[in-house]
């Protein structure tokens, strides 16, 4: 699949206001086709309502969102043509089982006889649900919900997949096989927006993330871009066999770290600087006769990155 | 779809043997029906498939088998001896007919109510609403299922009113008619749900809106028996078959129920279409459709009874109330017309002209209303000159036409303007829809007829039960005042209320022109051109195929 410089996903300058609440507050970003975005903030950033709007369930106060090119708000039926949309919540019919379920949405976007039925089949088979076909969808668990309702996304084969939420409630295995699910689909050339409130569980399935806060798109771009921009300086952890004095005093001279700890042979000091620094640090060491035990860098962790980023403000 | 193509032999080899080695009847029957199925309603597929499941329709079901079943017992122990003499068929089939009406007029309207309030509260609705399925479609599938759930009930009865026909005493046109109202009752009464539906989306005014409905209809229910049992009393009347007033009143109420069944579907397809969609110009042209059938009625009254005044005085009143109605809903349109309806303005000047009212907004909305009305009484007063003009016999002249036309006009006029003023204001603080609007023209009027009234009685000095000028402002008394006994005087109320009747029309129309000025005529907007180049690659466009092997890629 080429993937073409086209946006497939394209927010522009999207405000969504709730009375004095100002849920999405000018938020632009872009997707392009095969990419996987993951869209991450705390509870009431404003990822739900901008995902309403891309899904045309919901109209922008200002501003506009495309998907493949058409307008959320003046071609709705093109986008909905071209869009799989999961909420976060499961919408249930009484006296319904999965594959009714399935088949009901199937006829909802107008496939027909054989193409209906490949479509079933395979979705049925791609998600995991045809082993629970007849069983009726009042009393499904959680993580038989998020498939069926992943099914009910793609079974129209839509170019662009909006996820709200999809790993909330999953045990481990289940979210690795739904991490698998979207990988599968996303090298089929499907575009991803999926949202979540952890950024580690995002990072292993997107490519790119956006944090957003308050209705702010907060910082944007893959996961490695943000963690740098973030990054001011890493702990670095030395074991030292002898001469932990001298080595201080070395570090202090050379370096002149902002914090410094002794702990018996361990030092853990500050360091400006990216891994090359650190492996010159290493040599400078080494050459200057210190018996170097253990060395090791600790960068900010991806929880730290979303702490940094977002203030925890709440409206 | 590459990902889907893949899979085409393992599902060619699933459902292959399944078509091929059923040779069982049921099984061709199946397959068969699930053709048949592709063609239908995905909406009506699925709800026939749950309702099948359904304890409720099971329960429903088997009362009435049960009371149909029960009351044929009855019945024939009850006119035993002479039943094959004696005119007992007529009253068999009317409490049959009662029997239906439970499950018709009551359970089937709630159950399409309550199928489209419940997609709403469990959220299936906005699914639904994104998939692509047309507001239209998803109507028309669960009034589809209404239908259908109404044929069960017609077919479980129809031995027993088969039975009846036996019997004497009842006819087949009167059969047929009586099954025809309650299955017509029944259409309308579902679709009614279905509009009721849509009012809210909020949980706890479903809940409130759920018990109205219920009782709604059980109103309904209570109402149509009784009129059963009052038209097995005056039975002799349907008798008349052979006379034209019955056939002229027959179609008179059926082209009124078509233009009202399509206004209510119209209604409810606009309260679940997207707002960008065009949710108007369907519902204004059923409007004028009405209009004009009002028009057509009473001028065919007017000839039947002999050029007789009242006949076109009520055309003139029903048109008046008809499209003050539609105006109080017109006024509650959001204002902004989208981009999207904006692109289907024609580009011709006449196409403008003649499509520019149908175009939603309030602006065209209360214009097109007033139209509506204006357009009316002037139909009524030429149609009252050219029967002067031509000698034929009246007791009332065109002055009194004129006026009387031009008073309800006037006030029309001014409540209206009122109304959309007032929600022209509203709409600056928060969003205010259609029934919202439809309320404040209903509590405009209110008051305006009422707090005279009790301004009035609470002055000893003026006699109470006479009309007065602080009597003005409601329509009702001061149009009976001087139209109500049939010659017109000339007396200093009736010009101080003509007078103050011009020029507040004339203020209002002015004001409503200043306005909305710049609303009426909206300008047309381009076509988006991702929306032009994916209609051309839709498009079944016939290339020239070329067979140079350079040309292709
Ligand atoms: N229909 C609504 N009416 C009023 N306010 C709303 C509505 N929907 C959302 N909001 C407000 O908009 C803000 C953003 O809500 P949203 O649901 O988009 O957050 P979210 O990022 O999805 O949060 P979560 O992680 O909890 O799902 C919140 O402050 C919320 O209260
Ligand atoms: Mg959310």
């Amino acid at each position: 699949m080429i993937k073409t410089r086209k946006p497939m996903i394209e927010l522009r300058r999207l405000h969504r206001f709730f009375g004095k609440t100002k849920a999405v507050n000018d938020i632009s970003f872009e997707v392009y086709a095969g990419q996987a975005f993951g869209y991450i903030g705390p509870n009431g950033a404003g990822k739900t309502t901008s995902m309403r709007i891309l899904a045309t369930l919901d109209l922008p106060s200002a501003g506009d969102a495309l998907l493949d090119g058409f307008s959320v708000i003046n071609d709705p039926d093109r986008v909905r043509k071209r869009l799989g949309f999961m909420p976060d919540y499961f919408g249930t019919y009484s006296n319904v089982n999965c594959w009714e379920y399935l088949d009901f949405y199937a006829r909802a976007y107008g496939l027909r006889g054989n193409e209906r039925r490949k479509a079933l089949n395979y979705t049925m088979d791609f998600t995991g649900v045809d082993v629970m076909k007849n069983k009726p969808i009042a009393g499904l668990s959680k993580g038989m919900k998020q498939r069926l309702c992943l099914g009910r996304a793609m079974i129209h084969d839509p170019a662009v997949l909006i996820l709200d939420e999809p790993a909330a409630g999953l045990d481990p295995r289940a979210r690795i096989e739904l991490r698998e699910m979207i990988r599968r689909l996303a090298a089929d050339g499907k575009t991803f927006l999926i949202s979540s409130h952890i950024l580690t569980e995002l990072a292993e399935m997107c490519d790119v993330v956006g944090i957003i806060e308050q209705g702010e798109l907060l910082a944007s771009g893959t996961v490695a871009e943000i963690q740098k921009s973030q990054v001011d300086h890493s702990q670095i952890r030395v074991r030292v066999l002898c001469n932990t004095d001298k080595l201080m005093q070395w570090l202090n001279e050379n370096e002149k770290p902002e914090t410094l700890i002794a702990d018996g042979e361990l030092l853990t000091f500050s360091h400006d600087g990216d891994r090359h620094s650190e492996a010159a640090l290493l040599k400078k060491m080494v050459e200057a006769k210190f018996e170097i035990a253990e060395f090791a860098a600790q960068h900010t962790s991806l929880e730290d990155v979303f702490l940094n980023v977002t203030k925890g403000r709440v409206q | 779809m590459s990902a889907i193509d893949s899979v085409e032999e393992i599902n060619v080899s699933a459902t292959e043997p399944e078509a091929s080695s059923s040779s069982d009847f049921w099984k061709k029957t199946d397959v068969f029906l699930e053709n048949c199925s592709e063609y239908l309603n995905p909406i009506l597929v699925k709800e026939t498939r749950q309702a099948l499941k359904s304890k409720q329709f099971v329960i429903t079901f088997s009362l009435v088998l049960i009371a149909a079943w029960g009351w044929s017992m009855l019945g024939i122990a009850m006119y035993s001896p002479g039943i094959a003499y004696s005119p007992a068929g007529a009253s068999l089939l009317h409490i049959y007919l009662d029997i239906l009406l439970f499950p018709l007029v009551l359970i089937i309207p709630f159950s399409a109510f309550r199928s489209l309030a419940s997609e709403q509260e469990d959220g299936t609705y906005e699914l639904l609403s994104i998939s692509t399925l047309k507001p239209e479609q998803i109507i028309r599938g669960k009034l589809g299922s209404a239908i259908l759930q109404s044929m069960v009930y017609f077919s479980a009865l129809a031995p027993c009113i088969g039975f009846t026909y036996l019997l004497r005493g009842i006819d087949i046109i009167t059969i047929s008619i009586l099954l025809l109202i309650v299955f017509l009752l029944t259409c309308i009464l579902s679709v009614t749900g279905l509009l009721l539906a849509t009012v809210t989306r909020s949980k706890q005014w479903q809940s409130v809106l759920s018990v109205v409905v219920v009782l709604l209809f059980a109103f309904c229910y209570f109402f149509t028996v009784w009129m059963s049992l009052f038209m097995n009393t005056i039975d002799t009347s349907w008798q008349a078959y052979d006379q034209e007033e019955f056939w002229f009143i027959l179609a008179a109420i059926i082209s009124a129920y078509v233009s009202y069944f399509l206004l209510i579907f119209y209604a409810a397809t606009a309260q679940i279409t997207f707002a960008s969609e065009n949710r108007s110009s369907k519902l204004r042209a059923v409007m004028l459709v009405q209009h004009f059938l009002i028009l057509g009625w009473m001028f065919y009254i007017w000839v039947y009874s002999n050029f007789d005044a009242p006949a076109l005085m009520f055309a003139a009143g029903m048109l008046t109330v008809h499209w003050a109605i539609m105006g109080a809903l017109m006024n509650g349109e959001q204002s902004t017309l989208s981009p999207r309806v904006r692109r289907s303005i024609p580009d011709t000047l006449v196409g403008r002209i003649s499509l520019n009212w149908f175009l939603p907004g309030p602006a065209r909305g209360y214009f097109y209303a007033i139209s509506g009305i204006i357009g009316g009484g002037l139909s009524v007063v030429l149609i009252q000159l050219c029967a002067e003009l031509a000698g034929l016999d009246h007791w009332y002249g065109i002055e009194q036409m004129f006026w009387f036309t031009f008073t309800m006009s006037a006030y029309a006029i001014i409540y209206l303007g009122m109304g959309r003023l007032i929600m022209m204001a509203l709409r600056k603080y928060f969003f205010a829809d259609v029934f919202l609007s439809f309320l404040i023209h209903i509590l405009l009027i209110m008051i305006g007829s009422f707090a005279p009234l009790i301004l009035h009685l609470s002055i000893p000095s003026i006699s109470n039960y006479d009309y007065s000028l602080i009597e003005m402002p409601n329509p009702f008394w001061s149009i009976t005042e001087f139209f109500g006994r049939g010659s017109l005087s000339y007396n200093y109320q009736f010009i101080v209320l003509q007078f103050f009747l011009i020029t507040g029309t004339a203020f209002m129309l002015l004001l409503q022109i200043v306005v909305s000025a710049k609303d009426l005529v909206p300008e047309k907007v381009a076509v988006p051109s991702r929306v032009l180049e994916e209609d051309a690659l839709l498009m079944p466009v016939e290339e020239p195929v070329s067979d140079d092997p350079w040309d292709q890629e």
